[in-house]
């Protein structure tokens, strides 16, 4: 039990790092806190659904065009709304995206109605055992793929020019601005990186939950949580918080009380950034 | 000149205020009373956001606690209204130390955290420890305060008490925010080290801001329990925090003023867009961005001579992780 328990909990994990990796690197490129992320996520999901159900597609290019179309999603993002925020007050930022957060979630309400839809299982419908323990193909699936995005990443951001770009904006914008990188194109870029890694996590969770416009915040603030007892700003950091949430959640769900599962959750949480302030693994320079 | 025409539009929103509720119909004063007890906590998280720097996502925690005080007392002992008052704005103001222990710790992010885990947590207590909250199912029967032998039983009469306290407390927390603690908080808001530098003794002064805006928050509770006379831990969720700081930041940060005109304006505009249907909070969405995109300073930077008067230029730099 406490193998499965581990299994889906870190397949539900993988789901919120992959978020609050988007989530940080949306912080570390141009400052901005993102409410709206978790509806990324969630359009993301209905996209690949209409797609598949509604046209008919084959549903790996239904997956393919709503990744794509997300990360479109969050290239607009970038150029219609942040940008022109680039010297506004933080709080006036984060209320924009509040604002956007509100307008996505009650806009896919609108679209797609009320009603949870069901999301076809993708790979292989079947439990695997092994050793006596079950697991769904998907949650394993998702662990996979999670892990290899993660591999991804890493290169790209320690190997290629734009992962380096990226960097270096983090770190100082104006300098970077000085050295010759092209501050606007390595934003919107980043951004649509964020918006796709959301888009990955939406068609990765979708055949494990009910489709529903008002899955986005619960997603976001529980990435949100992961992303900072983490260490806000560091990567390693946003995806062990991810897998740390998804396996304690289990845990406690099952172990001590499902009424009080949250409860126990979020008072861990808080005990942990009262004696680690900077987060688990915080951001090093 | 400036001073002057601020002068008049604050003296036009005070008669609007006074008489325009005596010709509303009862749903309209239904909606009054309801802004009035969204401006109190609106101005309780204007004074931890706007003045102190510290943003709050987990407001609606201690309205909860003030109306659960509240309705408790209200219903199981029978008190009057006005111990429950005093013993729901007492019990809330404790509970602020909840926050202002960690928040000696934390900033940024980090207590943004902690205040959406706080409201989060105080919504699911509600919702299953049943022998105290009665679960789901809330709470009914809270009684309209009584005089004497009279009942404010008019929507109307109890509009007047809410714009009343809305009033005492806008004079008080201008006061505060003038006076040295005042300075103290802003102080602390723009660099908490230069302040701790400069003598601002910042535990105590993160105890007062946590203590003080919890009790508001914890009056508005008691007034909200006793106005909709039924109450359960729906009314109290994350997007009731979101709601309290859009007003706050629509509104105008770090203004009194603001944060009165930020309640109204997003209490009202839902209600007046119910005619869209389906479409409302989509529009409200889309307005809600569209006011960050043109008039990053709330609305009340509308009115001339305002900035000057609430001094609010660097309201809301606090949050700088």
């Amino acid at each position: 039990m406490f193998l499965q328990l581990s299994i889906s909990g870190l397949a539900m994990g993988a789901l919120y790092s992959l978020v609050a990796l988007g989530f940080v690197m949306m912080w570390n490129t141009a400052a901005v806190v993102n409410f709206a992320q978790g509806e990324f996520a969630m359009l993301s999901m209905f996209f690949a659904l209409s797609a598949h159900v509604a046209f008919g597609l084959n549903i790996w290019l239904a997956i393919a065009i709503a990744i794509t179309a997300t990360a479109f999603l969050g290239y607009l993002f970038e150029r219609g709304l942040v940008r022109p925020l680039r010297d506004a007050d933080p709080l006036t930022v984060i209320m924009m995206t509040i604002g956007l957060q509100i307008f996505l979630s009650n806009g896919a309400k609108f679209v797609w109605g009320t009603q949870p839809e069901v999301f076809p299982t993708y790979i292989g419908g079947e439990t695997l055992s092994f050793l006596n323990v079950r697991m769904s193909s998907q949650a394993l699936a998702v662990i996979g793929v999670v892990s290899v995005l993660a591999l991804v990443l890493h290169w790209l951001s320690q190997r290629t020019a734009l992962g380096k770009s990226l960097r270096a904006v983090a770190q100082d914008r104006e300098t970077a601005a000085l050295m010759g990188i092209r501050i606007d194109r390595v934003v919107s870029a980043g951004f649509a990186i964020s918006a796709a890694l959301a888009g990955i996590a939406g068609v990765l969770m979708a055949p494990l939950v009910f489709v529903a416009a008002d899955l986005g915040l619960p997603l976001l603030i529980k990435s949100f949580i992961a992303a900072v007892v983490g260490g806000f700003g560091s990567y390693p950091g946003a995806l062990i918080g991810g897998l740390l949430i998804g396996v304690l959640d289990n845990y406690v769900g099952f172990y001590i009380s499902s009424d009080y599962r949250d409860v126990v959750l979020f008072t861990v949480l808080i005990v942990i950034l009262l004696f680690r302030p900077q987060g688990l693994f915080p951001k090093h320079r | 000149m400036k001073n002057i025409s601020f002068s008049v539009v604050v003296a036009t929103l005070i008669l609007v205020a006074i008489f325009v509720p005596m010709t509303l119909s009862s749903y309209q004063l239904q909606i009054a009373v309801m802004v009035g007890i969204f401006a109190l906590l609106a101005l309780s998280l204007n004074l931890l956001s706007g003045y102190a720097g510290m943003i709050s996502l987990g407001h609606a925690g201690f309205f909860l606690i003030g109306s659960y005080v509240s309705a408790i007392l209200a219903t199981r002992y029978g008190v009057s209204f006005g111990v429950s008052l005093v013993g729901a704005v007492a019990v809330t103001a404790l509970s602020g130390l909840l926050l202002a222990v960690p928040a000696m710790k934390l900033s940024g992010h980090f207590l943004a955290v902690i205040t959406i885990a706080f409201g989060l947590i105080l919504h699911l207590l509600a919702i299953n420890l049943e022998f105290i909250t009665n679960g789901v199912s809330g709470i009914s029967g809270i009684a309209r305060p009584r005089f004497g032998s009279w009942v404010m039983s008019s929507d109307l009469s109890y509009y007047f008490m809410v714009l009343g306290f809305v009033a005492t407390v806008a004079l008080l927390m201008a006061a505060y925010v003038r006076s040295g603690y005042g300075r103290a908080l802003r102080a602390l808001r723009d660099d908490e080290l230069a302040a701790g530098c400069m003598g601002v003794n910042i535990t105590v002064a993160k105890i007062h801001v946590f203590v003080i805006s919890a009790g508001i928050a914890g009056l508005a509770g008691c007034l909200y329990a006793h106005y909709v006379r039924y109450i359960n831990p729906e009314s109290f969720t994350i997007d009731i925090s979101i709601r309290i700081l859009i007003m706050v930041v629509v509104g105008g940060i770090g203004s009194i003023w603001g944060s009165i005109i930020g309640a109204f304006v997003v209490y009202v505009l839902p209600e007046a867009l119910r005619i869209l249907n389906d479409y409302y909070y989509l529009v409200f969405g889309f307005v809600v961005i569209l006011l960050m995109m043109v008039l990053p300073g709330g609305i009340v930077s509308l009115i001339p001579g305002s900035s000057k008067t609430v001094n609010n230029i660097s309201a809301g730099r606090g949050y700088r992780p």
